[in-house]
């Protein structure tokens, strides 16, 4: 998605874009107040994170866990229900630098922030990470086999991956920010990503939907 | 039986029957009681925050503490408050024999609170569970996860073999549409006081008797082999709503605890009382069981407890049995691990090179 925005981009638009990465511009101390000079009069849209459901969840852990949906109106699952709340706790240390970055940012900015790709339905979970190999050694390591892992029901991942979205559009709404949802026809009627959307790998978008995207912002840009 | 001249009944009975022979001042006299606990049984608690108190020392000697409603462990750092994750299920403190009865009538489905809840800043606060420290935020969500808390008391039930209950007050505070007893004064922890719904009560032997009884009897039928050890919580009242100096009431409170636990152990075979209450505050205690406040219970007294406790299973209060392990089982370590490479890995490309 990155290089279709980074193809796309514009003068008169930054784009920040932050997933936690290991080196480079995100994690440097001066970086958002580098951002918030060129900022000035400008929009920036940011996409932060978006994927702490999978980094802890996307193999099913023990026990197994379901949350309240409010899409559903049930729990997702027979797993120990897990406090919505308790989740937002333990995912907001990865959400206190999106309010420090925007507290950083000029009232003249337009700011952005994005809401991140949908989760993938199992069976292209599934898919896609029997064709992974990178991972096998990590699991043989560990006496597992990756084939022999359970995926967290997609239902859970779902709701998961809704809560992290509620927290990303409070966050941003609270910081004078808009928060721009998906866009149109890249999700299922259940909520999950669409096929020909999909990254080769088990969590990903590709190309595709990083168009989509950006065409969904330029429209917002355009309002 | 016929006696000789100058002998009573009392003159065959054993030491433990005269104070001269059997109390001694900053001592713990032998109150072991035989039969009462062994190293094999499993153990669920309930009661007041006294209770809480035993699980390390249980954990320590060995004994299988019940546990039905753990935390997950990648939520380890995130643990609950005020002890609910201390007991076999997050029920918290029961401070009253009422409260615990209506908690197992719940758990059975017998007994649905008109007024359990409270709606404040976007959360549902759980007046039965009030300190929860991660509420839920719909009222679906509260349903959800209040019956899965139900489930857990019963499956705790059905998995111990004792369920040790500490007696804590006669005093509590009540719905008024429905008699739904709660676990502190509604506004005190969460929610917010409202006189026209909530009433104080003070529970007396009578009552407090019979949801005894009515406990025991809903006890068996979630597990009929489920034994009762009773004990009652040394700690005073911190307040009291009577009307009494709060020095009274808390004698008036233990009295009528001490006496019910008591008769129903009298009463019942499968029923046993732990002295706990007079290790504690018996006239011999130590001066040091208490801190300075008289009210704070210190690990010494839990410590002469247990060891009274422990020794009448023939194990010894301070010896590890069994090293209490903590640590995350390999497979739940593997899932968790592996959920953190795939998402890093996809995100950083940083394991491309586990190709090679």
């Amino acid at each position: 998605m990155l290089e279709s925005l980074n193809r796309a981009s514009r003068p008169g638009v930054a784009v920040a874009y932050n997933a936690e990465l290991v080196d480079g511009p995100p994690l440097a101390p001066d970086y958002w107040q580098y951002v918030a000079e060129v900022a000035q009069g400008r929009t920036i849209v940011i996409v932060w994170n978006g994927n702490q459901h999978h980094a802890q969840f996307l193999v099913e852990p023990l026990p197994p866990i379901s949350v309240w949906s409010a899409r559903l109106g049930t729990t997702t699952g027979k797993g120990k229900i897990v406090p919505r709340a308790l989740l937002r706790a333990l995912w907001e240390p990865t959400m206190t630098g999106l309010s420090e970055a925007l507290a950083l940012l000029p009232q003249s900015a337009r700011t952005i922030v994005l809401a991140t790709p949908p989760p993938k339905n199992d069976l292209i979970v599934s898919a896609n990470l029997a064709v992974e190999r990178w991972f096998e050694p990590e699991a043989q390591g560990r006496g597992v086999a990756i084939g022999d892992l359970p995926i967290t029901a997609q239902a859970t991942r779902l709701a998961l991956w809704e809560i992290i979205q509620e927290r990303l559009q409070e966050i941003a709404v609270s910081a004078g920010a808009r928060f721009l949802g998906l866009p149109a026809g890249v999700a299922d009627d259940d909520g999950y990503l669409l096929p020909g959307l999909s990254g080769p790998d088990a969590t990903h978008a590709n190309a595709d939907y990083g168009d989509l995207l950006w065409t969904h912002i330029e429209s917002e840009l355009l309002r | 039986m016929s006696f000789a001249r100058g002998d009573t009944p009392y003159s065959a009975m054993p030491n433990q029957a005269f104070w001269r022979r059997s109390v001694r001042r900053g001592t713990t006299p032998d109150l072991k009681v035989s039969g009462l606990i062994g190293g094999d049984d499993r153990v669920m608690s309930a009661g007041s925050c006294f209770a809480a108190n035993i699980l390390p020392a249980l954990q320590r000697a060995g004994i299988e503490y019940v546990r039905t409603e753990i935390t997950p462990v990648v939520f380890r750092d995130y643990p609950e408050h005020f002890g609910y994750d201390l007991f076999s299920a997050a029920y918290g403190n029961v401070y009253t024999v009422r409260q615990f009865r209506q908690l197992l009538d719940r758990a059975l489905g017998r007994f649905s609170p008109r007024d359990d809840r409270e709606h404040i800043d976007g959360f549902v606060i759980d007046l039965l569970r009030p300190g929860l420290r991660f509420p839920a935020m719909s009222d679906g969500e509260f349903d959800a996860i209040t019956a899965q808390h139900l489930a857990a008391v019963v499956e705790a039930v059905q998995k111990a073999t004792v369920l040790v209950f500490t007696l804590g007050l006669t005093e509590g505070w009540e719905s008024v549409a429905d008699g739904t007893v709660y676990p502190a004064v509604p506004g005190a922890v969460g929610g917010i006081f409202d006189p026209a719904r909530f009433r104080f009560t003070n529970f007396r032997y009578t009552s407090i008797a019979g949801d005894l009884a009515l406990s025991r009897l809903l006890i068996r039928e979630i597990n009929p082999s489920c034994r009762l050890i009773l004990t009652v919580s040394p700690v005073p009242l911190v307040a009291t709503a009577s009307g009494e100096h709060v020095l009274t009431a808390t004698t008036y409170s233990k009295s009528v605890l001490r006496a019910v636990a008591g008769d129903l152990a009298s009463d019942h075979d499968d029923v046993a009382y732990f002295p706990a209450y007079e290790i504690v505050t018996g006239p011999q205690a130590p001066g040091d069981f208490f801190g300075d406040d008289a009210r704070t219970v210190e690990p010494a007294a839990v410590d002469a407890v247990m060891e009274q406790l422990l020794g009448s299973a023939g194990l010894n209060h301070g010896e590890t049995r069994v090293v209490e392990t903590n640590e995350v089982d390999e497979t739940t370590r593997a899932r968790l691990i592996i959920s953190e490479r795939i998402a890093e890995a996809e995100c950083e490309e940083a394991f491309l090179d586990l190709d090679s």
